[in-house]
């Protein structure tokens, strides 16, 4: 069940593919497809940032850089797209539409992605932005930041380009272009920055339609941001954005779109991952002060930017506000308050309590897992079409598309892993019909909670092999009741994967056993 | 807080009150009660705001700290409202939710299980508004707000329902705030309703979580003037700190007022309600009351003049003058009098004019239908949204006839007064008359009726299938105080209508089965199509009732004051004879009675001089009554007073 076999296996099948192809020119399109696909398998998973114009998509960016790259601002910002490829030494590199590419230092960034205030127009005609740096995050997953969309529905063009103060013909492309990039991704981060509505029906209509593809469970994570809005009106906001989440995710149609949906605060974690000394000292002479009296000092942002301190200068404190924000300087305090001693710590502190820790693991962890076999998904699923259009354009191209077609079905087939995939995309558009516990054996053993024999299979992890085989022989008896009787065919068809599912698991673990066996013998 | 213009109310009921005792005291019944009315009117005038905008943006939370009282309006973090509520001056705090039936009293703690979505999901409830009255200083001089739900949200009664009570509302706050630049479709609210009202404030809120606001207000107000046809400087933005207000109300520290910015919003929403509205009200009112004293005066000056030394003389130049006086009454009073033809004319011009622009954007909402609603795929799958839109265009356009017959009925007092010489303020009608045509409100006495209650009438009565109510007389006018009341009030129906569009709409688009795009096209074509039909039919008739109305009510206020001016001229002809026929001695003895009579008359005269004034007359007046029409630039004249 690993990554490195099923990358393996992908690459040979599209090399036995190419093998097929010969070289004329009917074929020249399906091979160029097979060899693009196959460096795609190469690259690390995707993930999109999307959501409205201001909801936080730069600065959520950044934080999963650790630096600040992306242009941020009090007003619109983003209008390209921006690329975020791991890379020894920092590069930005401008991709025109027209083919063209050029080389800018990395602090240009932020001119040729902003829309000025002050009204200096940026270069226009630009496809994208290709921005390398050492960003250890960027060697698990590439990042793409696209500009802000106003409407979920109608992406209107005449609104974003009233909104980014550029031509309509350029906001119809900015449009164009994020939609492509969420389609496209290994996985999408879906930001929203308020409580939409008050039912999680509402955050999921935001989220609907064409513009975003068919977002599935399957690599679709919600991000609240800014929970730090509220921090006046309750103890922890990040909480309080987890009981909001909790409600929604009660709502049908929001489990059908989303895995899950993390409330974060991105602005406090890339704020304590980029502090400088001074701010950290600040923070320690703040922390002297009791959580009361900072809590009411911090009260008012403009107040304690620019009012009287004896301790600190104004400079000091609008520095660590602008960097932290109010609640980010409540955190750091009482995070020193409590012993901690630097400023390592403390960034991993706050990236713990901001939320942004944990949905970079989910991403990491939970997606990563899957990402590969998503993206074989596609790209097989992409080839096929294309052989079936290249059937069409004579003879010997009919003869060799039909061949590539057949190695690749052989491929697929073979795959159990994308059955699997198949059956949760029917599990999350609703079309199974399958009990409450049913559900969860669905979503366990194919690998929803974990990847491990064990817990595919619900048993402890410590459990001996043959506690596994009895276990997995159990519900292999179980679902193939099931692949029999099960309400419609779509519930059959599944019930006849998770029953391979089983006997494959099965037979891994009678293969442990046997193992531990003959070790001991 | 009072102000100057609250004061000079105070002070002219004080006036009016003192009127009506001399005139009872002059056996003067007629000016008695016409004093007693004003009084009603000034009392009774009501000038409701509706705060608007897109949830969560602290909506709900300023009209708490505007009341000085968090628990009103529901504001946890994660609690959207889903009704209106309306919150008007009462000596007792006394919650009410209305609804079809009876209303029913709740206690504060039980107000969010009626108005938010968590506690009365789908307002499965059946709540049509909540009302509240709240001993709250704030709102005694007749400010009414009326707290709404979000546009822009999903839920498409709710936004229908703030587009119905825009043209019931004297202004509107929109409020957004400082943190998130406004979206697509907050501005799409602002550009589609807020420009049929006249007096707009924009409130950002959360002012407490930046340095410097004033990146938010510019950005704001750069997007929002144009939108709703104003220049920069003439849209008012405040940003607040809901937070360091209620901080203010527990600690009185003014270090606390000053962060919440509540001073600067205080003195924006003066300005916005009440100054001009007050103002207008209070000036108008005490040039009726001057008619009034003048009716007083004039026969006991008359009298004195003849009662004289040279006596004589005067009498016979005052009869002189009173004799032509009553033959220009009674060219005035007759069939053939020009005012008359002018305002026959008028009204016709106006009539024609209307029914143009009304039938322009009736013909305008057809095109949208056909050319781009039904060309939605989404609309067409979707019954909610596609009533929401109709739904939503039929309220506007309701609110932009209101408009049309305001402007109408404005311009036309104007024009009259000026050429017959008659000063006019427009079709002002006396406060016991008013109710008499309003539709029956159940467990309401006529006083308690607020706009929203009116509304609610209407749309039951539409969704019942009876289409709009027959609509009688200014029955609202009372309701919604000033200037344009009549105009207001005769908006009402065709915004049932609109509702009774959203709920026919959404009902036969559900119906439809046809899977197929073309079919499901024509389907809903079909059956959206009697509905428009049928608004614009009503809204047709509405608009010529509306015109008959004002015509009437014209000729009534005309042939009123005629009326009053012929009395006053008989009772000094009267008063006149009377001193004739007296001795020297009788005459001297007189004249002492007189003068004591007179002299605080006189006084009456001069206090009630006074707040008419400030460019004051009937020109100057007429001007002021004059609202700004939207998409003009703001009249100069206006500006200056």
């Amino acid at each position: 069940m690993s990554e490195a076999p099923l990358r393996r296996r992908a690459e040979a099948a599209f090399d036995r593919a190419l093998e097929n192809l010969g070289s004329t020119a009917e074929t020249a399109v399906l091979r160029a497809a097979l060899e693009g696909a196959r460096a795609q398998l190469a690259r690390p998973m995707t993930v999109a940032v999307v959501g409205r114009i201001k909801a936080g998509k730069s600065t959520m960016t950044n934080a999963l850089l650790g630096e600040r790259l992306a242009a941020t601002g009090p007003v619109e910002c983003t209008y390209n797209v921006n690329w975020f490829h791991y890379g020894d030494e920092p590069s930005l590199t401008v991709h025109y539409t027209d083919g063209r590419t050029e080389r800018r230092a990395v602090e240009q960034l932020d001119d040729l992605t902003r829309r000025a205030l002050d009204g200096v127009e940026a270069p226009t005609g630009i496809d994208y932005l290709d921005i390398r740096t050492p960003s250890p995050i960027l060697e698990r997953f590439s990042i793409v930041d696209t500009p802000g969309l106003d409407s979920a529905y109608v992406a209107d063009s005449q609104n974003t380009s009233a909104f980014l103060g550029i031509g309509s013909n350029d906001a119809a492309s900015v449009t164009e272009r994020t939609q492509r990039e969420a389609r496209n991704a290994d996985a999408v981060l879906y930001l929203f920055s308020r409580g939409l509505a008050a039912s999680g029906a509402a955050v999921v209509e935001e989220f609907q339609g064409p513009a975003f593809g068919r977002a599935t469970p399957l690599n679709a994570i919600g991000v609240l941001t800014k929970v730090d809005a509220n921090w006046r009106d309750c103890e922890d906001p990040v909480a309080r954005g987890e009981e909001s989440v909790a409600t929604w995710m009660q709502e049908p149609a929001a489990r059908r779109l989303f895995f899950a949906i993390r409330p974060v605060c991105a602005r406090v974690a890339l704020g304590a991952a980029t502090l400088d000394a001074a701010e950290f000292e600040t923070i320690r002479v703040l922390s002297a002060r009791s959580e009361e009296t900072l809590r009411a000092e911090i009260a008012n942002a403009r107040r304690f930017a620019t009012g009287d301190d004896a301790d600190l200068p104004p400079a000091a404190r609008a520095a660590l506000l602008e960097r932290l924000g109010q609640y980010g300087v409540l955190l750091a305090a009482r995070a020193v308050r409590a012993g901690v001693k630097d400023r390592e710590a403390l960034s991993r502190e706050l990236g713990r309590a901001s939320g942004m820790t944990e949905l970079a693991n989910l991403i990491v962890h939970h997606f990563g897992n899957r990402a590969l076999l998503i993206k074989v998904e596609r790209l097989v699923g992409e080839l096929r079409a294309l052989c079936l259009r290249t059937r069409q354009a004579g003879a010997e191209a009919a003869r060799t598309a039909r061949l590539v077609d057949d190695t690749l079905d052989a491929f697929w087939t073979r795959e159990h892993g994308l059955a699997e995939l198949a059956v949760l995309r029917r599990y999350y558009e609703g079309a199974l019909v399958l009990e409450d516990t049913e559900v969860e054996e669905l979503l366990r053993v194919t690998g929803e909670s974990g990847t491990s024999l064990a817990l595919r299979l619900g048993a402890d992890d410590g459990a001996a092999p043959q506690t596994l085989v009895a276990v997995a022989a159990r519900r292999v008896a179980h679902w193939s009741v099931r692949a029999e009787f099960g309400e419609n065919k779509a519930t059959r068809d599944a019930a006849k994967t998770v029953r391979r599912s089983y006997e494959r698991l099965a037979a891994l673990a009678r293969s442990t056993a046997d193992d531990r066996v003959a070790e001991s013998a | 807080m009072t102000t100057e213009n609250e004061s000079d109310r105070d002070r002219l009921v004080e006036l009016a009150q003192a009127t009506a005792a001399h005139a009872r005291r002059l056996a003067e019944p007629a000016v008695a009660e016409q004093a007693d009315a004003v009084v009603a009117q000034l009392q009774s005038a009501r000038f409701p705001v509706i705060v608007c905008g897109e949830f969560k943006r602290g909506k709900s939370s300023l009209v708490g700290a505007l009341l000085g009282d968090a628990g009103l309006c529901p504001v946890e973090v994660d609690i959207a409202t889903n009704l209106v509520t309306v919150v008007e001056y009462g000596p007792r705090e006394r919650i009410e939710v209305r609804s079809a039936q009876e209303p029913l009293e709740v206690q504060r703690d039980a107000i969010a299980d009626f108005v938010t979505e968590q506690g009365n999901p789908g307002n499965r409830r059946g709540a049509e508004f909540v009302h509240v009255s709240t001993p709250c200083e704030r709102l005694r001089s007749g400010l009414v707000l009326m707290d709404t739900p979000g546009v822009g949200g999903l839920n498409a009664a709710h936004s229908t329902l703030t587009y119905a009570l825009l043209p019931a509302a004297a202004a509107a706050i929109f409020v957004a705030d400082v943190v998130e630049p406004l979206s697509a479709s907050e501005l799409d609210f602002a550009e589609r309703a807020l420009s049929y009202v006249d007096r707009v404030l924009v409130v950002l809120t959360r002012a407490d979580l930046v340095v410097d606001p004033s990146i938010a207000i510019a950005d704001a107000r750069r997007k929002l003037a144009p939108l709703l046809g104003r220049r920069d400087i003439d849209l008012p933005v405040v940003a607040v700190s809901n937070h360091a207000y209620f901080d203010y109300l527990r600690s009185n520290d003014p270090a606390d007022l000053v962060a919440s910015n509540f001073s600067e919003l205080e003195s924006a929403l003066w300005d916005l309600a009440e100054k001009d509205r007050t103002r207008i009200l209070v000036q108008r009112s005490a040039r009726q009351m001057r008619g009034a004293v003048e009716r007083l005066r004039s026969p006991l000056a008359s009298e004195r003049a003849a009662s004289a030394e040279d006596g004589q003389a005067a009498a016979a130049r005052i009869e002189a003058e009173l004799v032509a006086t009553e033959a220009r009454l009674a060219q005035l009073s007759s069939e053939s009098a020009s005012w008359r033809k002018t305002l026959t004319r008028l009204l016709e011009d106006a009539r024609l004019d209307a029914t143009d622009r009304v039938g322009g954007s009736w013909r305008k909402l057809n095109q949208t239908f056909a050319g781009e609603y039904l060309n939605d795929a989404r609309l067409l799958r979707d019954p909610e949204k596609m009533s929401e839109v109709l739904s939503r265009d039929v309220a506007l356009l309701a609110s932009a006839n209101a408009k049309a017959i305001e402007d109408i009925a404005n311009g036309i007092a104007e024009e009259v007064a000026l050429a017959s010489g008659l000063q006019l303020d427009g079709p002002a009608l006396p406060a016991h008359d008013v109710l008499s045509g309003a539709p029956a409100v159940p467990g309401r006495a006529p006083g308690q009726t607020t706009p929203v209650d009116v509304v609610f009438v209407y749309v039951r009565n539409a969704a019942m299938g009876g289409g709009a109510a027959a609509f009688a007389g200014g029955g609202a006018a009372a309701l919604l105080g000033a200037v344009g009341a009549t105009a207001l009030a005769t908006a009402i129906p065709p915004l049932a209508v609109a509702l009774g569009v959203a709920a026919g709409v959404r009902f036969a688009v559900g119906q439809i089965k046809k899977e197929d795009t073309v079919a499901r096209r024509e389907a809903i074509r079909g059956k959206c199509l009697p509905y428009l039909q049928d608004a614009q039919a009503q809204a047709n008739s509405n608009l010529a009732r509306s015109l008959r109305t004002i015509e009437r009510s014209f000729v009534e206020a005309f042939e009123t004051q005629l009326k009053e001016d012929g009395a006053a001229v008989a009772a000094s002809r009267k008063a006149l004879a009377e001193a004739r026929g007296r001795t020297a001695a009788e005459s001297r003895s007189r004249i002492a009675e007189i003068d004591r009579a007179l002299e605080p008359l006189d006084r009456l005269d001069a206090a009630l001089a006074a707040l008419a004034a400030d460019g004051g007359g009937a020109r100057n007046a007429a001007v002021a009554a004059r609202p700004v029409a939207a998409g003009a630039a703001r009249d100069e004249a206006w500006a200056d007073v």
